[in-house]
């Protein structure tokens, strides 16, 4: 039966070892060589799967060395096959899967690498994000005055923000370093991290806590006024330092249209 | 089937290349003598960023041709219909003069693996890519090319050869060919021992020429294992000297058709790369370009 014959197929190649009882589908001179033959398929899809994952998460790659990582890699393809043909869509279970095994195996000094790896991740969708016009700044000087403080901003779609209890920006940049030096994990030092895209290129941006929340208020298509009175609040921001972060901001690849609400 | 075929720009009787991202600049800043270039669909299956940028410039200067890898035209449970509207998408977007994809499969219980896998080569196979090339000319309002398989072991089960299998395929699925010089030149290698083992110029001379709408040329490399060896389909080499002859004897047969450069490992600067264009230009233009061998033309 065909459909048999490509389950098993499949199965054995994401298996680490051939099952013995399929060669009897393979027409060689010797079970030894049906193996051997068969091996050369499984390597093929094991290596191009974890040159997949190992070139989106190069800094988990280096962070653990490449040993262990070919073992997360190919344990995370053999847990999670890939449901798509495409392989940019691929990989995105791997900093939960990271997160999983470091806990099965009871690896207590690695706690910041699901969150690198996650960092690693929404690169890779900012990379491949829809293109999108960043917004016109000019434009908004267009806006009537009354209208300022329900302005709605949209979000690029290259645009993501993530909040780590690690230092996951001081980790991945130094690792990007050809002699990465050791970073003091002791002091609790939150990240609140802004990803977005100028032209093709990725940018990380480690944000100030208040700027983070500012642009998460935003993004939750709360009007100007309500973000700037909650980050006020909040914070105790002046109205200058309000503007000059809307201002910073407002020059980074990050908004695509706003809208007025009524 | 009755298929409305509009090419917009047919892929002419040129030598081509595979689009990498490491030539992007060079193609757009030097305009290279190229007569075409093909790429993996699904390589270009996202929303945007760098890859869509430098296609559609590329593009705008040269005729596309884009060959699939991921629709697994012999899965029993049939091709996935998520995939097949992509590729549908670019299609529109691009407009590529030839779409081809291969005679293997790489799905199985919503799995897609990432290589091209063996087929046993029987009537119930056949029967599957027929349903499955049907489907996908359907959709997509046009005819598809499909490509020979490099081999690396047999499958029980198997009454045909590999070519009888191809060609039956073909003809009965209302596809034409993209016949892999290499891929004919590894299987032969490969499937020495099998009782459909074949030459590389039996396999030639079965090949009905009208079918035949493009041609691949690759490099492969020799792995040696205890009891034999086996050639591994790669992409990572220079085209060989035995492989250079076969292509030779191809065109002496079939005439000039749209061939391929295929590069996918170790890829060199373009330069080093241009010297097996050249070659394989060489060889298609001394015989008279005749651009409508190579159009997919419409079909009854």
């Amino acid at each position: 039966m065909l459909e048999q014959f490509q389950q098993q197929f499949k199965n054995n190649l994401l298996a680490p070892e051939t099952d013995q009882a399929f060669l009897a589908q393979i027409n060689e001179i010797s079970d030894q060589q049906a193996a051997q033959r068969l091996s050369i398929y499984r390597n093929n899809v094991m290596n191009s799967l974890t040159e997949v994952l190992a070139d989106i998460y190069p800094t988990v790659k280096r962070l653990v060395g490449d040993d262990f990582f070919q073992q997360l890699a190919r344990a995370c393809v053999r847990t999670h096959p890939p449901q798509t043909a495409v392989v940019a869509h691929y990989g995105e279970m791997f900093p939960e899967f990271i997160a999983d095994i470091l806990q099965q195996q009871a690896i207590d000094n690695l706690d910041y690498l699901p969150d690198v790896a996650q960092l690693e991740w929404l690169q890779q969708c900012s990379y491949y994000a829809a293109d999108e016009n960043q917004l016109d700044v000019q434009a908004l000087t267009q806006v009537q005055a009354d209208d300022l403080d329900n302005l709605v901003f949209q979000a690029l779609p290259a645009v993501y923000l993530m909040r780590s209890h690690w230092p996951v920006v001081a980790i991945w940049q130094e690792n990007l370093k050809a002699e990465p030096q050791p970073i003091d994990l002791t002091q609790t030092q939150h990240d609140h991290v802004l990803i977005c895209r100028r032209e093709f290129a990725v940018e990380v941006i480690s944000l100030a806590p208040e700027c983070y929340d500012f642009l998460e208020q935003l993004f939750d298509s709360a009007t100007l006024s309500q973000a700037m009175m909650k980050i006020a609040e909040r914070y105790n921001c002046t109205d200058q330092a309000l503007s000059e972060m809307l201002a910073w901001l407002l020059g980074l690849p990050i908004f695509s249209t706003y809208s007025v609400a009524s | 089937m009755s298929v409305k075929q509009d090419v917009i720009e047919p892929i002419p009787a040129r030598a081509g290349l595979g689009l990498k991202p490491q030539h992007f600049e060079a193609i757009l800043e030097q305009q290279p003598d190229i007569g075409w270039f093909e790429i993996h669909p699904e390589n270009y299956m996202v929303d945007g960023g760098a890859a869509h940028h430098y296609l559609s410039r590329i593009r705008a200067n040269y005729p596309l041709s884009m060959h699939g890898v991921g629709l697994s035209l012999g899965s029993v449970e049939g091709v996935c219909d998520t995939h097949l509207q992509r590729l549908k998408s670019l299609i529109e977007r691009y407009e590529p003069g030839l779409v081809s994809e291969h005679l293997t499969w790489n799905r199985s219980e919503g799995i897609s693996l990432n290589d091209l896998l063996p087929t046993p080569f029987n009537e119930r196979a056949i029967q599957v890519f027929v349903d499955n090339i049907d489907k996908t000319q359907n959709l997509l309002q046009r005819q598809i090319l499909i490509e020979n398989p490099s081999s690396y072991l047999s499958v029980a089960e198997s009454d045909y050869t590999e070519y009888e299998f191809f060609i039956e395929v073909v003809k009965r699925a209302g596809a034409r060919m993209l016949l892999d010089v290499n891929n004919i030149y590894v299987s032969a290698s490969n499937l020495t021992e099998s009782e459909q083992a074949f030459t590389p110029d039996e396999y030639l001379n079965a090949i009905p020429a009208e079918y035949v709408g493009e041609i691949h040329l690759a490099g492969h490399t020799l792995k040696t294992f205890d009891e034999f060896d086996i050639r591994i389909d790669d992409h990572g080499s220079e085209v060989c000297e035995a492989v250079w002859d076969l292509y030779a004897r191809t065109l002496e047969k079939i005439g000039p058709v749209p061939t391929l450069i295929e590069r996918d490992n170790n890829i060199p600067a373009l330069p080093e790369l241009m010297i097996e264009v050249d070659r394989a230009e060489c060889l298609l233009v001394p015989a008279p370009l005749d651009t409508q061998a190579s159009t997919g033309r419409a079909y009854a």
